[in-house]
C-alpha cells in the first residue's frame, strides 16, 4: 500500500523522559487518519515531528515517499494547526491569511476569498480582529491557514476542542468535504472518539508515547463484533425464557442489562421469547462495540504506565 | 526567501508598533531643532556670563549625519524587537515554519526585512529634523552632501548590524524581555560604559592598551560620521557572526 506518511521508530526525548517511543505510524493517501491518546500520551508531539515543527530524538519519517533533503521540500504540502491556532489577534481574518499566502509565494486577491468561503469565514467583518473571533471562529481560521498553499496532508490536532455542537459539526462537514473533494489526507487528534468515529478511515492508539495499535474503521468493525443488549424489569425470568431459545453466552453488564454475545440476528425471536414469558422488556438492541470501547480495552481502562 | 520577505515586510506595515515608534521618531525629530532653540533662549534669560547663541544656518550634510539620534534609534530596536517577536508571541510561526525546507529561512527573512525597517526609521528622522530645522535656522546645501549619504548608509549597515544581536536574543533564543532590555542599553548608549567601565579594564589586565569600544557596532552607530571602512568591517563581522548563529540556533530548536 502506498504511504503518504510513515515513520520509522520515531523517538522524541526530552530530558530524561521519552514523550514519543519508536512509534511507526502509517498514513495511506486519501484518509483520515484518528489519533487517539490521553493527554501527555504523545500525539502533539507526533504531530509536531511530522509537521517539521520539531526534531526527531531517533527515528526518521518520510513524506510522499520522500526522505531527507527532498522530503524537506515536501514540507510545504503540509498544512498544520497544532494545538490552538496561531494568529495575530489584531489582524483580521483576511489578513491573516494573507500573510501566510505571501508567505507561500501565492496571489492574495481571490485566493484568501476562496480560503475564506472554504471555511465559512466568508461573511465575518472585514475589519474584525481575530483576538475578538469566537472559538469555533479562530479553529476554521486555523484550518484555513493549514490549506494556504493547497496542501496535500492536513495534521489537525484537537481541532473540535472546546467547539459547540454547531462548530463540531462545521469542522466535521469542513473536513469530510476536503478529503472527499480535494483528497486531502488529514491526521487528526481528539478526545472526543465518538466524533473521531463520525469521520476517520483509519485509527492509531498511543499511549505513554508508544503506538499500541494501528488500524482501519473496516478493521475496527471486525475486531470489536457486535453483541445485543437487553433491559428488562426481571433478568432470571427473562434468562430463562431466552434459554429456551438456546441462548447460553449471557453476561450481565454493571448498569444491570445482559449482554449477548450470540444469535445476533436473532433478536425478534428473543424479545418475543421474553414478552410471551411476561417480562416487561425496557430495551433490545443491536450493537457495535464503540471506538472508545475498543480504545479502552486497547490501552487497558486508558491506565497510565508512566 | 523572496516570499518570506514579503511576508514579513506586510506583517511589519500592519504592525502597530512599527507605526507609533515611526510617528514617535519623527516627532522627536521634528521637535529637536525647536527644542534646542527653545534651550538656548531660557539659557539666555538666566545667564549671567557669556550669551548662549542659536547659529542661524547649518549644514545639510550635519542633519543627515545626524540621522541615528540616541532616541531615534532607540525607537527603531524597540520597533525591530517587537517585530522579531511578534510572530512567536501569537504563535502564528507555527504556521508557516515547519513548511520551510529550513526552519532557520524564517530567521533571515527577518533579518533581511529589518534593513528597510532601519532605512525608513532614519530616512523619517531626517525629514524630521529638516522640517525642524528650516523653521529656525537656514539650511546651507554644502558640499559633503555625498559623503553624508555614505554616512546614512553606513549607518543604516550599522543599525542592521545591531539587529542581528538582538535577532539572535529575542527571536532564537525565544527571549524578548532581554531583547528589549538590550535595545534599551543600546538606544540609551549605555553599553559604551559597559564598554569603558567592565570590559576594557578586564581585558586590559591581560592585554596592554586594549580599547573594544571603537569596533562595536553600537559605539560605531552612535559616531557622528564613522570611518567608512571600519563602518562595514564592524557590521560585516557582526552580521556574520549573529546572523548564520541566529538560523542555526533557530533550526535546531522546536518550534512552539
Amino acid at each position: 500500500m502506498e504511504y503518504i506518511l510513515e515513520t520509522q521508530g520515531l523517538t522524541k526525548i526530552y530530558g530524561q523522559k521519552a514523550a514519543v517511543n519508536d512509534v511507526s505510524l502509517h498514513i495511506p493517501e486519501g484518509v483520515i487518519y484518528g489519533l487517539i491518546g490521553r493527554n501527555g500520551a504523545g500525539k502533539t508531539t507526533i504531530m509536531r515531528m511530522i509537521s517539521g515543527l520539531a526534531t526527531p530524538t531517533k527515528g526518521s519519517y518520510s513524506l510522499f515517499g520522500k526522505t531527507g533533503y527532498a522530503m524537506g521540500k515536501e514540507l510545504k504540502n503540509v498544512g498544520v494547526l497544532i494545538e490552538s491556532p496561531g494568529l495575530y489577534p489584531r489582524f483580521s481574518a483576511y489578513d491573516n491569511l494573507k500573510i501566510k499566502c505571501l508567505g507561500m509565494g501565492i496571489k492574495p486577491k481571490g485566493y484568501v476569498e476562496q480560503l475564506l468561503e472554504t471555511v465559512g469565514l466568508e461573511n465575518v467583518d472585514r475589519k474584525k480582529g481575530a483576538g475578538s473571533f469566537s472559538l469555533g471562529m479562530r479553529q476554521r481560521l486555523g484550518i484555513g491557514l493549514a490549506l494556504v498553499g493547497d496542501p496535500k496532508m492536513l495534521v489537525l490536532d484537537e481541532p473540535i476542542n472546546g467547539l459547540d455542537p454547531q462548530g463540531i459539526v462545521e469542522v466535521r462537514q469542513t473536513l469530510v468535504r476536503l478529503r472527499d473533494e480535494r483528497k486531502i489526507s488529514i491526521m487528526i487528534s481528539s478526545h472526543i472518539l465518538d466524533e473521531l468515529s463520525r469521520v476517520a478511515d483509519c485509527y492509531g492508539i498511543i499511549n505513554d508515547g508508544t503506538l499500541l495499535d494501528e488500524f482501519s474503521a473496516e478493521e475496527l468493525h471486525k475486531r470489536s463484533g457486535q453483541f445485543i443488549l437487553i433491559r428488562t424489569d426481571d433478568n432470571e425470568a427473562a434468562v430463562r425464557a431466552l434459554s429456551a431459545l438456546k441462548v447460553e453466552k449471557i453476561t450481565k453488564e454493571a448498569d444491570g442489562a445482559l449482554r449477548i454475545d450470540e444469535q445476533l440476528d436473532n433478536t425478534p425471536a428473543m424479545a418475543k421469547a421474553i414478552v410471551d414469558a411476561g417480562v416487561a422488556l425496557r430495551e433490545i438492541s443491536l450493537n457495535t462495540i464503540s471506538l472508545e470501547d475498543y480504545y479502552l480495552g486497547v490501552t487497558k481502562g486508558g491506565e497510565h504506565n508512566g | 526567501m523572496g516570499n518570506l520577505v514579503r511576508m514579513d515586510l506586510y506583517r511589519m506595515n500592519k504592525a502597530k508598533s512599527f507605526r507609533v515608534c515611526l510617528i514617535l521618531a519623527f516627532v522627536f525629530a521634528l521637535t529637536a531643532t525647536p527644542f534646542e532653540y527653545l534651550m538656548v533662549q531660557v539659557g539666555k534669560m538666566f545667564s549671567t556670563s557669556g550669551t548662549p547663541t542659536f547659529p542661524t544656518e547649518i549644514n545639510l550634510s550635519t542633519l543627515i549625519n545626524r540621522c541615528a539620534a540616541p532616541l531615534t534609534v532607540l525607537l527603531a530596536l524597540l520597533s525591530i524587537v517587537n517585530f522579531y517577536y511578534a510572530d512567536m508571541e501569537a504563535g502564528y510561526i507555527k504556521n508557516i515554519a515547519g513548511q520551510m525546507p529550513k526552519k532557520g529561512f524564517t530567521m533571515v527573512s527577518r533579518f533581511i526585512a529589518s534593513v528597510p525597517h532601519n532605512a525608513v526609521f532614519l530616512l523619517v528622522s531626517v525629514i524630521g529634523s529638516i522640517i525642524g530645522t528650516v523653521i529656525f535656522q537656514k539650511i546651507i546645501f554644502d558640499g559633503a552632501i555625498l559623503e553624508s549619504i555614505v554616512t546614512f548608509l553606513l549607518k543604516i549597515l550599522l543599525l542592521t548590524s545591531v539587529c542581528s544581536i538582538l535577532l539572535l536574543v529575542t527571536a532564537a533564543f525565544r527571549n524578548k524581555s532581554f531583547g528589549m532590555i538590550l535595545a534599551v542599553l543600546i538606544g540609551l548608549t549605555l553599553t559604551s560604559l559597559l564598554y569603558t567601565l567592565v570590559i576594557n579594564p578586564g581585558l586590559n589586565k591581560i592585554f596592554t592598551k586594549v580599547d573594544i569600544t571603537p569596533y562595536m557596532p553600537d559605539a560605531v552607530l552612535a559616531e557622528e560620521k564613522p570611518g567608512v571602512l571600519r563602518a562595514i568591517l564592524v557590521s560585516a563581522v557582526t552580521i556574520g557572526i549573529f546572523l548564520p548563529l541566529s538560523a542555526r540556533v533557530f533550526d535546531r530548536k522546536d518550534v512552539k
